[in-house]
């Protein structure tokens, strides 16, 4: 019989897509699955299988070797939560997917109507992928982050998130997961309160059928601490199409949107909420007359016409709205120079526009984004009614320390995942400051981490982005309750072993890896 | 003139220039050009890519680009038991190329200034497209 493809490299020095400093190094396996048998066969109606085969049988060689193991989406994260130095899987060529069902007993009664819209996808996509064959097909997906290269498990995984305020971050429109555990086994896994798949389909794929609430809402973001992610499944919507409007303003204007207000600010349509709602701040530019706050608003518009398409462009022009690309475009070696460069940068990356200028597809306004080269982020949740106390201690530590990174605030619907970062009920503001990476900002993050606490703000960290990792953090900032959930149902689905190998430094450094 | 210039020179001064041009022309080795396809419409974003196993090699350009040869490089996917390749495999799984790249090696500048443009290799990396269009669902 034929064995699935998986090339296999050792000794590889593996770096994140931003080349962070301090995320990745050496690894002693580096394994490449593919859809694909060593014959050159695929199995017909199941395109993934050689990839399961292949995932299934990495597993095993790792127990075998008592090594761990973790699985890399896009190697996006600026965090090392992705990271292992034992064995490394490289997901990228497991991109097989479908859309819709043709045997109605394969999907719960309670879905059929939508089994048209179901999207069951390989861990390895893009969500630029998705996008452009979606909306080809008249969908999109609810939300996704502000650009387009991760993978839809290593995004779900981390927590990722718009800031499309009603739906929530990725991880909040996932149905199920098909996830690859100890001794290669794999399961089918969704919620009781949400049933969307039937014991057929999961012995269509060959997996044990779990309806477990705790162990769905913990693995939706486990990032990568439950096994191997093969896939998920989500329902995709009608296309819609994004209105963006860009404004500036002077700080004190947007005071009450750090809030979550979009009141008196002149938006398209007045005072109604848009569909993402954003505030970005110079936190050097604060007086009045200074213009260093941006409301960025999509609002979520009927496709009544042809699908538009992006304008032309000389090729040399990536329209990316993605703030953390900024990251790398400039240096705080000269702290004088900080303020003014980061309007600059800001004043070009979001630039004020009129209203109804640019309406696109989702595909086209969470598009392509550059590397940093270097650069790194933090994002912190916190609940919404604390913003702005957690805006103002922000700003207690940039008044001392200047260090380049805009702080952006949106606004999320809190997640149900146990540990997914917008937990805060109802709504979590997410502050982020993407910047340079130097000693100056990392110690100035560590100021910020201090200052949150001093206030009593329950502060968590987005597991993809740099963050305080520690035990009492992550106490402090989920509660104890939720912490011990999430533990409970891990050990419940995994043995003492089966933890270890979903383990990593950073698992440990914050007491999940028990 | 230039003779007489070079000479009046401070020999410090001229190793300092050594020093610089010679940097210069190493620095120039990390020149880097890149290309992105892009998907279909609507929203003509560029292809998803493997950007963690990428296809690398250097070819080189002879008698100033009049001999030079196109890579297109199979791998292989199956051995026998003594170790011989029995299949070979596209490495791209037959999606293509997604992203190409082309560098100059570190010693591209130097190798083309002593042999006058007759030998110049390049640094060629192919990210695979991991595009694909959904199967039929069961």
């Amino acid at each position: 019989m034929a064995n699935p493809v998986i090339d296999v490299q050792t000794g590889r020095v593996w770096q994140n897509w931003h080349s962070s400093q301090g995320v990745g190094g050496p690894v002693a396996r580096f394994y490449t699955p593919h859809n694909e048998w060593s014959d050159g066969s695929t199995t017909p109606g199941k395109a993934f299988a050689p990839g399961l085969a292949a995932l299934q049988s990495i597993v095993q060689q790792a127990e075998q070797d008592k090594k761990r193991l973790r699985a890399l989406g896009s190697g996006w994260s600026l965090s090392s939560t992705a990271f292992v130095d034992d064995y490394l899987i490289n997901t990228s060529r497991l991109s097989s997917w479908f859309i819709g069902f043709k045997t109605p007993t394969l999907v719960d009664p309670s879905k059929r109507g939508d089994s048209d819209k179901l999207v069951f996808a390989q861990c390895g996509i893009q969500i630029k992928n998705l996008n452009s064959v979606l909306e080809a097909a008249g969908l999109a997906l609810p939300t996704s982050g502000a650009s387009n290269g991760q993978t839809i498990a290593g995004a779900m995984s981390t927590g990722t998130h718009g800031s499309a305020h009603d739906v929530g971050g990725i991880q909040d429109y996932i149905l199920g997961l098909h996830i690859v555990a100890e001794g290669g086994k794999h399961y089918w896994i969704e919620r009781p309160s949400n049933p969307t798949m039937t014991q057929a389909f999961a012995d269509w794929l060959g997996a044990e059928f779990k309806r477990d609430e705790e162990l769905f809402l913990s693995a939706l973001v486990g990032f990568g601490s439950f096994g191997l992610i093969h896939a998920v499944m989500f329902k995709a919507e009608p296309l819609y199409l994004l209105e963006l409007f860009i404004k500036q303003f002077d700080f004190d204007a947007v005071v009450n949107a750090c809030k979550r207000d979009p009141r008196n600010l002149g938006l398209p349509d007045g005072d109604a909420m848009p569909f993402h709602f954003e505030v970005v701040i110079n936190p050097y530019r604060r007086k009045a007359g200074e213009g260093g706050a941006f409301i960025r608003a999509m609002y979520k518009r009927a496709l009544t016409g042809p699908v538009p398409t992006p304008p032309p462009t000389d090729g040399f022009t990536i329209l990316s709205r993605d703030l953390v690309s900024i990251a790398g475009h400039f240096s705080d070696a000269i702290p004088g120079a900080v303020p003014g460069l980061l309007q600059s940068q800001l004043s070009q990356s979001v630039r004020p526009t009129a209203p109804g200028t640019i309406v696109a597809t989702p595909g086209v306004q969470f598009g392509d984004s550059q590397p940093t080269n270097g650069g790194t982020s933090i994002e912190i949740g916190v609940p919404v009614d604390r913003a702005l106390d957690a805006v103002n201690a922000i700003f207690t530590v940039t008044d001392k320390h200047t260090f380049g990174a805009p702080v952006a605030l949106r606004f999320v619907r809190a997640s149900d995942a146990i540990l997914a970062f917008t937990c805060h009920s109802p709504t979590t503001c997410t502050i982020e400051m993407p910047g340079i990476d130097s000693q100056s900002a990392r110690d100035t993050h560590l100021l910020i981490y201090d200052a949150l606490a001093k206030q009593n703000i329950p502060a968590t960290y987005h597991w993809g982005q740099c963050g305080q990792y520690d035990n009492g953090s992550i106490v402090a900032g989920y509660g104890e309750n939720r912490v011990n959930r999430w533990l409970a149902a891990r050990r419940a689905f995994l043995s003492p072993e089966g933890r270890r190998m979903f383990s990593n430094a950073l698992l440990d450094g914050c007491r999940l890896a028990q | 003139m230039i003779a007489k210039a070079i000479r009046s020179f401070p020999l410090w001064c001229m190793s300092v220039a050594l020093i610089l041009l010679a940097l210069g022309v190493f620095a120039v080795g990390c020149a880097t050009y890149g290309y992105a396809a892009r998907g279909p419409g609507p929203d003509l974003n560029t292809l998803p890519v493997d950007r963690m196993t990428p296809q690398e090699t250097t070819s080189w350009s002879f008698l100033w680009g009049t001999v030079s040869h196109l890579w297109s490089p199979l791998v292989c996917a199956e051995t026998d038991a003594t170790g011989k390749c029995i299949r070979s495999r596209d490495p791209c799984d037959g999606h293509g190329g997604g992203e190409v790249h082309l560098s100059l090696a570190w010693y591209s500048v130097p190798l083309a200034v002593v042999t006058l443009g007759t030998v110049i290799p390049g640094k060629i990396t192919v990210y695979c497209s991991t595009f694909v269009l959904p199967n039929q669902g069961p």
